[in-house]
């Protein structure tokens, strides 16, 4: 079933015009332009492109933080327009936004974690079991009374995703959660994302800049310009360096010497997206070449 | 510099203070300053003193964490005990320009010293016991009788508990923004009160920024969180009163029994007295 | 400009319940036309070494010598200090935050304009540093905020960079940008620092990165150098990195692999150019 279903989207940021000299109206380019794509529940799902490309836009609008301005977009079944459907779709599509310390409302851990089942009025007793098992499911229990400013970027990012874990969510969307952490940190949190994924079927969509993490998704949209430019596997589209110059995007190194080393006249097959895939082909290629 | 300051930061001990409902411990600070202003004499300052030695002592805060928590306070009350000393109206003692040393104003220098120390040590008593998140939930509460004037009750602790979050962030940033303006060259140190001034231009408009742009964040996760104001909203810990708040309700109405009765009694005894 | 360190111990809180070393036995030297990357774990020492370079801290135990000075035991050392903070540019994570005034230009000539500068002169500096990160006169006038995230990264550096400091320190120049602002703004960091030959020192959680754009790597344990070299020699002792929790880009580790299965190439190529220069012969 698909979790998500966009139907040519299109999204114009709103402008506050001041009256300009001449007169004339500024260019408003818009932010997305009929968007269309369908993501099937249970998938990774990653969104590439550059800063300004219409990423976070698109983010903004799978849990109708923005509505689109022309198109539908059908997110389990509801419009995001129909108002009345709106804490039904926030309570199924957790954000997970960039800067760790500003998503975090309450003063101590688990009361952060709390926060959104206290406010679609879940049992007291309830909020408990869920707020525990959630702390659980992401490896932060030890920290529930902690309060979230000794915590690490990582840490607090896993708080954030707990936080949506107990609303017990069908999507988890995480908007450039892991740009401002140190590589352990992106770690830790890609690694409880794809845990949820695999074992509970959450669907998920990462917005990233990191090519590594793109790696591990099952699909891979490609914004330019407020437009898919280009969605496939990682290895369909891993294999488009031209579409990928456009979107101001670089290669995983190993993608990027096995396209090298194709140019260069080696052997190698298309697809290829691990070290041990290349590997393979390259040592397949240096032997046929010595016989 | 902010790490210093330790009145009103909740010192962790399990106590029978720390385990009181918060909405008794407001009450009773509020009877405890209501104490203060009513009380006019020797008697009732001695009895208020016993009190908050006696809070000091249940709420298990060593003495000694409170004393720092006062080092920011002392300057208050030593400008204080400066005007009532030499600026008040009596018999003088000692004159020097304009300044007059009388027995009335050491009488009330002494007094307003106490007084105020006394409040500040009860008062900081319900943040020593109490963290901040069970106080914004106990005014919450507290406060909601009020809704039938339409007082934001909920409003008010959210943006209560939310300033208490995002202060050390801010404080931090400070540190940030000043040390990245050190770096191109600013000085915050040299030329008179108006170039010092002029000098925090660049620290105070990124921060501001910052703090608009961290409002504009949290706005956006909060909604994306179900938020909608405190309409049906339910706690994961919901304050319920235990027998202890019950019976510490009891305390309190004794309490002001007691000073009030205090108060009567030595106004009688006065005017009487001079009968 | 030349910045010693001599047996340099750092410690926050001293004499506390609190008290954190941060930095312990430091001997380092920083200086000359160079591309020098600090490595380590958050929580290294990383920032509290770069912040001892431009005397926003000063040394619990030991000395630092600017060209052979401690300005510490100076008599005028506060002034000196300022002007050193100039000679010594620190752009910090998130340079853009700082910004203040309504134009471009204008924040960029604040640095210049402490230096001492005249608002003309100080101008002049300014579009020099805006247009080596590659940022024309459109730019001059516009509002920080009209500016997009690489664009502001750009010039918050050129905000540095207007004071011509002959040694820059960046404290994570790319976090956040996208792959091509990644690019661009190393390549002009690259090209500043063999125009003008200075020192820039870059703090930085990427190896690829590192791998490609530095000469010389320092790696921080828990506040100690762990090592000090050029960026082969480090990246060639990966397996040490490993035990401090860094790693050697990714195509160190692929060489590797390739060698041990038989292909004759060696790990240590640390770039796709050089990986490329020894498997492209075997074909």
């Amino acid at each position: 079933m698909n979790i998500i279903k966009s139907e040519k989207i299109s999204y114009t940021y709103p402008t506050y015009q001041e009256d300009n000299d001449e007169g004339k109206a500024a260019e408003i380019k818009p932010a997305l332009r009929d968007v269309s794509f369908d993501v099937e529940a249970g998938q990774f799902i990653c969104i590439l492109g550059r800063n300004g490309s219409g990423k976070s836009t698109l983010a903004r609008h799978l849990n109708a933080l923005l509505v689109p301005n022309e198109g539908t977009l059908w997110i389990d079944g509801m419009d995001s327009k129909d108002a009345s459907k709106l804490w039904d779709i926030r309570g199924n599509v957790g954000m997970v936004f960039q800067n760790p310390d500003n998503q975090i409302i309450g003063s101590v851990v688990d009361e952060d974690v709390a926060f959104g089942l206290e406010n679609i009025g879940v049992p007291s007793e309830e909020i408990q079991r869920r707020v525990a098992q959630s702390l659980e499911n992401v490896g932060i229990a030890k920290y529930a009374k902690s309060s979230p400013n000794k915590l690490s970027g990582g840490q607090k990012q896993r708080v954030a995703v707990a936080g949506i874990l107990a609303m017990n969510p069908k999507c988890i969307v995480l908007d450039e959660s892991t740009a401002m952490l140190d590589p352990r940190g992106r770690e830790e949190v890609m690694e409880t994302v794809r845990k949820l994924n695999k074992e509970q079927g959450i669907t998920v969509i990462t917005i990233t800049h990191y090519m590594d993490e793109a790696l591990m998704a099952d699909h891979i949209f490609v914004m330019i310009d407020g437009q898919i430019a280009m969605q496939g596997t990682p290895g369909e589209v891993f294999e488009r360096e031209d579409i990928l110059e456009r979107a101001g995007l670089r290669l995983p190194q190993i993608c990027q010497l096995a396209h090298e080393l194709r140019k260069a006249g080696m052997d190698i097959p298309k697809g290829v997206l691990t070290a041990d895939e290349l590997k393979e082909a390259v040592v397949k290629a240096v032997q046929k070449n010595a016989d | 510099m902010f790490r210093d300051i330790t009145i009103g930061q909740y010192y962790p001990v399990n106590s029978i203070l720390h385990r009181l409902d918060p909405r008794v411990k407001l009450l009773g600070v509020v009877v405890y300053i209501a104490a203060m202003f009513v009380i006019n004499n020797v008697y009732g300052l001695i009895f208020l003193g016993a009190s908050a030695i006696a809070l000091v002592v249940m709420s298990k805060v060593p003495l000694k964490y409170i004393l720092k928590g006062l080092r920011f306070v002392w300057l208050l009350v030593l400008l204080a005990v400066f005007f009532n000393l030499f600026f008040s109206a009596g018999q003088i003692i000692w004159q020097w320009w304009i300044l007059k040393l009388t027995y009335e104003g050491m009488i009330r220098a002494a007094f307003f010293a106490l007084r105020m120390i006394f409040i500040i040590i009860g008062a900081s008593m319900l943040t020593y016991t109490t963290t901040p998140t069970t106080l914004t939930a106990g005014m919450e509460k507290a406060f909601s009788v009020l809704k039938f004037i339409h007082f934001p009750a909920h409003e008010m602790a959210m943006m209560l508990s939310i300033a208490l979050r995002f202060i050390p962030i801010l404080a931090d940033e400070v540190n940030k923004i000043i040390q990245a303006q050190l770096a191109r060259g600013a000085d915050f140190d040299s030329g008179g009160i108006f170039a010092k001034a002029k000098g925090m231009i660049p620290v105070l408009i990124p921060l501001f920024v910052s703090a608009f742009r961290r409002a504009s964040d949290l706005a956006d996760a909060m909604e994306s969180r179900c938020y909608h104001g405190g309409e049906g909203r339910t706690k994961m810990h919901p304050l319920k009163y235990a027998a202890r708040d019950k019976a510490a309700y009891f305390v309190l109405l004794a309490y002001v029994l007691v000073f009030v009765g205090l108060r009567i009694c030595l106004d009688m005894f006065v005017t009487y007295g001079r009968m | 400009m030349q910045i010693e360190l001599k047996n340099v111990n750092f410690i926050y809180n001293k004499d506390s319940a609190e008290q954190v070393e941060a930095l312990s036995d430091i001997n380092l030297t920083f200086g000359g036309d160079s591309f020098i990357a600090i490595i380590g774990s958050t929580g290294s020492g990383k920032s509290t070494l770069i912040q001892l370079l431009n005397a926003l801290q000063k040394p619990t135990e030991g000395t630092i010598l600017w060209d052979g000075e401690d300005i510490y035991a100076l008599q005028d050392s506060k002034k000196r200090i300022r002007l050193l903070r100039c000679s010594v540019g620190m752009a910090f994570q998130y340079p853009e935050h700082q910004f203040f005034e309504t134009e471009v230009l204008k924040d960029v000539s604040f640095g210049p304009k402490n230096q001492g500068h005249t608002k003309e002169e100080s101008e002049e500096l300014a579009k020099k540093a805006l247009a080596a990160v590659g940022l024309g006169p459109e730019y001059y006038e516009k509002s920080p905020f009209e500016l997009s995230g690489g664009e502001l990264r750009r010039a918050g550096i050129a905000g540095i960079l207007a004071m011509e400091p002959e040694i820059l320190i960046l404290d994570e120049p790319t976090a956040g940008l996208d792959p091509q602002g990644k690019t661009d703004i190393l390549d002009e960091l690259k090209s500043i620092q063999q125009s003008r030959h200075i020192t820039v020192i870059l703090v930085s959680h990427s190896m690829e990165e590192v791998a490609s754009y530095a000469d010389r790597v320092i790696v921080l344990s828990s506040g100690h150098v762990i090592m000090d070299g050029s960026t082969h020699e480090v990246f060639s002792r990966y397996k040490e990195l490993e035990e401090v929790g860094l790693k050697a880009p990714e195509v160190t580790y692929f060489m590797e692999e390739l060698a041990q299965a038989g292909i004759p190439v060696n790990a240590n190529a640390i770039t796709i150019d050089e990986a490329l220069k020894q498997i492209i012969p075997l074909i």
